[in-house]
């Protein structure tokens, strides 16, 4: 007999084995080698999530309750997988283009970004989906029970059970464990999990294999083939239950739409989406999944049912089949199979429910509880990854108690309906959202509140008996006897199945409320704009344009954006819209259209409410009013007339006269620096010259006239003019510099060298770093230590110009000096950031330039040519060096290949 | 409106395919739906036999699922062949398109 702990063993090495697959996968995609792991076939495998435990062992003993009519539930999704055209296509290009992160977020940023609406559909995914984990968790309890059991009766024949609560325990820990480490490693929920969904693609792999292997055992291994298992099936009371047609077709369309619901639907099948094109593999080939997980669900049944002792459990027929005949390998890999469908659910439900609990309940809650100093202050994406991680293991711990408290009912499949029917009222909020731009959120909330409310009492509450107070007595007489409102005859309706009852009552009045508080109510200027993208996502980019031309600092939309999606990210996109506008640095325009792109890249992360309003906090004051919106809206619509051309020229030309305007600005500044730097010249030049002319007079004078000087001043007259002298040369040196280096003759010598001992030699140069120092130095030490080809000497020169500045000009109490250096890519950043006053925007783009200073007073004695040097080393070096705004004082960045690149 | 203006009305033979294909991808479902709630007509108690009529019932709806992938599955193959004809066409259609650009 095999013993409970080679499966316990056997499940840990598989478990372990998923862990390292996830890794090697998540480890393979950060080196950017995708390969097949974008491939249409893992979408398709990962779609098989859908077939749960509950599908595993359930459908098996469905099937040997009420014959056929399991097959509902697969044929469901198959036709909305086979019509993917009509709703998949659709929802799909949506999910992209909007960066939607769940379908809680899907259906609060169709309504105009609604934060209840992002909360309501939480809640009730919450509520519908911790009972279905419950499942998960009790079916693999059940089934480590099943072995256990015909192993200790085998030994012993004392049947001691091993605590179903202990092995749920375990479970439950371990996939959360699972959980938090690969579907929080990135904050952007709308990049894909690869880690995640590799495992789970493998998981669907063993879990069909289980199920085939199994059916293919019992038809051609205790059955005589097909032909005769038909035979059994005819003979077999599976086939003599009545198909109750419309509890048929009612289930049917419910699976169908809870395919589309079910958050960790939403998420393998929008969220996860790699590409469009995959859904016409997964069109055809998801259904044969389906078509294969239930091929052989009945004749499993049928000699279930033939074979095993009366009262056998028909939901573990899976397992106790093959143990019953002593094909323990079977066995093995059918309750592998189990658990592969189990776990899998679990993990991206818990991805699903995470995203959607931090981004519309956490963060909204955080950034209230902080009003004043939402956007300036605390990193955002810390707190957003810990209530991820948090609200991970809170799932699973609900869905943990669940199981203890409901104590393990039998019927699998009654749970798994009560989840469906929950989850499938935000069906008419969601098809109503993308195919009738009318749909309102007054009528979306309504909608939701009412289906929610009667779901609850039809369905969902009665389900737990008596002890939510839904006694017999309720059930028959209505509360109060109130015969109208009998929980599963509402209205008098008598005679009809419970769950048609319920879910053709929830989603009627749902619907009905929705259509009706839509077509009274008129929405808001933002619904009409999100509606408008929504409805007609495929009719090119459409006109909302939520922003106006406020007075919108583009240095605080970095802050912020820097506080939720990085620095390094941020300072990319910023520097890359720079670029597309045609300016140089990292702050573009805040145009419209980057506003709009900003907000849906943060929304990638946080959600599409949170993001909006933490925009608006920004704009503030340039919030936009309903007038100016719709005559936005109706200036776009008019312009849509205008050929694409048009458009494109007008962009072209907005371009141009913003590049225009910057050359303009900068000539003139320059211009004015010319000039202040001729004079300035002059007087570095006169001052020098005047003295040693004076000393030299004097020596020359006491010459001719025969009087001593004593030693002590001819060493100081002399001395004099030697200083100036050096002075002199210093200042022309420096000129010299500039021009070799600018015509380009300059000769490096390039070799490789540790960056450390570059940045050491330019610390020990500058004397900073030593004992009493004025300038505090902080290094990442262990992050420096890259190998690049350089010229060192030059790249130390650079760096003590740096140094050297930040000691000039940081103006802290305390000043403060961070250099940080990290690899992006071929390239190395190396990054100088003080803690001074930084310096204002109107000059940040002449610092470069050569005799630019920053202020009047010649402080220090600099004539304004060491940063226009050290952008010259920096371009010869094959690299740049540029003003890193937003960091809180003066950031220099140097931007360096790592190795040389050829002319 | 922008659509009305864009299409026209007739359509090129290559692109014409492309549309009636996607129509037999969109009917299907439902001509799925239809066939498969056929054995709900078969069987009463007047024949004694069981609504869906057991056995019978459990062939019809499998092989009405699995002709429905299968023609799923070769209209899929269709369409992609189509999109791949209708990509080397635009390809070839735009590169003067792009040099004239550039030139200018």
């Amino acid at each position: 007999m095999l013993s409970f702990n080679v499966l316990v063993l056997a499940c840990l090495c598989y478990a372990s084995f998923l862990f390292v697959v996830a890794f090697w996968a998540e480890q393979r995609a950060k080196r950017g080698r995708l390969g097949w792991l974008k491939s249409p076939w893992i979408y398709t495998l990962s779609l098989s999530i859908y077939c749960t435990a509950w599908t595993f062992y359930g459908a098996v003993g469905y099937a040997a309750r009420s014959g056929l009519e399991f097959a509902t539930i697969y044929m469901g999704p198959t036709m909305v997988m086979i019509g993917w055209w009509w709703i998949l296509r659709k929802l799909v290009h949506i999910g992209r283009s909007q960066r939607i992160t769940s379908i809680a977020d899907l259906i609060s940023s169709r309504y105009g970004k609604s934060t209840v609406l992002g909360v309501l559909v939480t809640v009730l995914a919450v509520i519908g989906t911790t009972p279905y984990i419950a499942l998960q968790l009790q079916s693999v309890a059940l089934s480590f029970a099943v072995f256990s059991q015909a192993g200790n009766e085998g030994v012993t024949g004392a049947a001691t059970l091993p605590d179903l609560n202990v092995t749920a325990l375990w479970v439950a820990a371990g996939l959360s464990l699972f959980a938090i480490l690969f579907g929080t490693r990135n904050l952007d929920a709308n990049e894909r999990h690869h880690g995640v969904v590799t495992a789970i693609a493998l998981e669907a792999i063993v879990k069909f294999i289980g199920l085939l292997a199994v059916g293919v055992f019992v038809v051609w291994g205790i059955g005589g083939g097909m032909a005769d298992m038909l035979a059994r099936i005819d003979a077999s009371p599976v086939s003599q239950v009545d198909l109750d047609g419309t509890r048929f077709i009612t289930l049917t369309l419910l699976s169908g739409a809870a395919f589309l619901t079910l958050p960790r639907m939403f998420q393998v099948l929008v969220v996860e989406n790699a590409d469009e094109d995959h859904l016409f593999t997964a069109g055809w080939a998801f259904p044969l999944y389906m078509f294969g997980m239930s091929l052989f669900v009945i004749p499993i049944a049928v000699v279930g049912l033939n074979v095993l002792p009366e009262g056998s459990n028909p939901d573990m027929f899976v397992l106790t089949l093959p143990l019953n005949y002593d094909q323990h390998a079977l066995a093995t890999l059918s309750f592998l199979g189990g658990f592969s469908s189990a776990t899998s659910m679990v993990i991206v439900a818990a991805i699903a429910l995470s995203t959607m609990v931090s981004n519309h309940i956490v963060v909204p809650l955080w950034l209230s509880s902080r009003k004043d100093s939402a956007t300036y202050s605390g990193d955002i994406r810390a707190v957003v990854l810990l209530a991820r991680r948090v609200s991970i293991a809170v799932v699973l711990a609900l869905g943990y108690f669940y199981f203890r408290l409901s104590g393990g009912s039998e019927a699998l499949a009654a749970i798994g309906l009560i989840s469906f029917t929950g989850l499938a009222q935000v069906l008419p909020a969601m098809l109503g959202g993308i195919f009738w731009r009318g749909a309102t959120r007054t009528g979306a909330i309504m909608g939701l509140c009412l289906g929610f409310t009667v779901w609850a009492y039809t369905m969902f509450l009665p389900s737990f008996g008596a002890a939510a107070g839904f006694s017999t007595q309720v059930l028959d007489n209505g509360p109060w006897g109130i015969t109208q409102l009998r929980p599963q005859a509402l209205f008098g309706i008598t005679g009809v199945d419970p769950v048609v009852h319920a879910v053709v009552w929830s989603l009627a009045l749902n619907s009905a409320v929705f259509i009706l508080g839509s077509l009274m109510s008129f929405p808001r200027p933002v619904e009409r704009l999100q509606g408008a993208q929504f409805v007609n996502v495929f009719d090119h980019s459409g006109p909302a344009r939520g922003w106006s031309l406020g007075r919108v600092e583009a240095e605080d939309l970095l802050v912020m954006a820097q506080r939720i999606i990085g620095s390094a990210e941020a300072q990319s996109l910023f520097q890359n819209e720079a670029k597309a506008q045609g300016k140089k640095g990292y702050l573009p325009d805040p145009t419209p259209a980057f506003m709009d792109g900003l907000e849906r890249k943060l929304a990638g992360s946080v959600g599409a409410a949170t993001a909006h309003a933490m925009l608006g906090q920004i704009t503030d004051g340039a919030a936009v009013s309903v007038e100016d919106l719709m005559a936005v809206a109706n200036e776009t619509a008019q312009m849509l007339e205008h050929s694409n051309q048009l458009e494109a020229q007008s962009n072209e030309l907005a371009r141009t006269a913003r590049k225009l305007r910057e050359a303009n600005e900068k000539l003139t500044e320059i211009s004015i620096q010319k000039d202040a730097f001729l004079s300035q010249i002059s007087h570095e030049l006169r001052t020098p010259m005047t003295s040693i002319r004076a000393f030299s007079e004097i020596l020359r004078d006491a010459g001719t006239s025969g009087t001593k000087l004593d030693e002590a001043s001819l060493a100081r007259f002399s001395g004099v003019i030697h200083d100036e002298a050096q002075r002199l040369t210093r200042l022309l040196d420096a000129l010299l510099d500039l021009s070799v280096l600018e015509s380009g003759q300059v000769f490096l010598t390039w070799e490789r060298h540790d960056l450390h001992d570059v940045i050491e030699h330019a610390i020990e140069a500058t004397g900073q770093g030593l004992d009493g120092a004025d300038l505090q130095i902080k290094r990442d030490l262990s992050s420096e230590h890259i190998i690049l080809d350089t010229d060192a000497d030059r790249l130390a020169q650079v760096f003590i110009n740096l140094i050297s500045n930040a000691r000039k000009y940081c103006q802290a109490e305390t000043p403060v000096l961070h250099i940080k250096t990290r690899r992006q890519g071929l390239n190395i950043q190396i990054d100088f950031i003080d803690n001074g006053q930084g310096i204002p925007e109107q000059k940040q783009s002449v610092i470069f330039e050569k005799f630019s200073r920053l202020g009047d007073e010649a402080k220090a004695g600099g004539a304004g040519l060491g940063l226009a040097i050290c952008s010259e080393i920096a371009h010869n070096l094959g690299g740049s060096i540029s003003y890193l705004p937003a960091q809180g004082g003066a950031g220099f960045r140097i931007d360096l290949p790592q190795t040389r690149q050829l002319p | 409106m922008d659509d009305r203006r864009r299409t026209p009305l007739y359509l090129a033979r290559a692109s014409y395919r492309r549309r009636r294909l996607i129509d037999a991808q969109r009917l299907l479902p439902i001509f799925l739906f239809l066939l498969y709630l056929i054995p709900l007509l078969w069987g009463d108690e007047a024949t004694n036999t069981p609504v869906g009529d057991g056995a019978r019932g459990y062939v019809h709806v499998f092989s009405v699922w699995f002709g429905a992938i299968v023609i799923a599955g070769l209209i899929t193959r269709a369409l992609r062949r189509e999109d791949r004809r209708h990509e080397t066409d635009q390809t070839i259609d735009q590169t003067p398109a792009v040099d004239f650009e550039n030139g200018s």
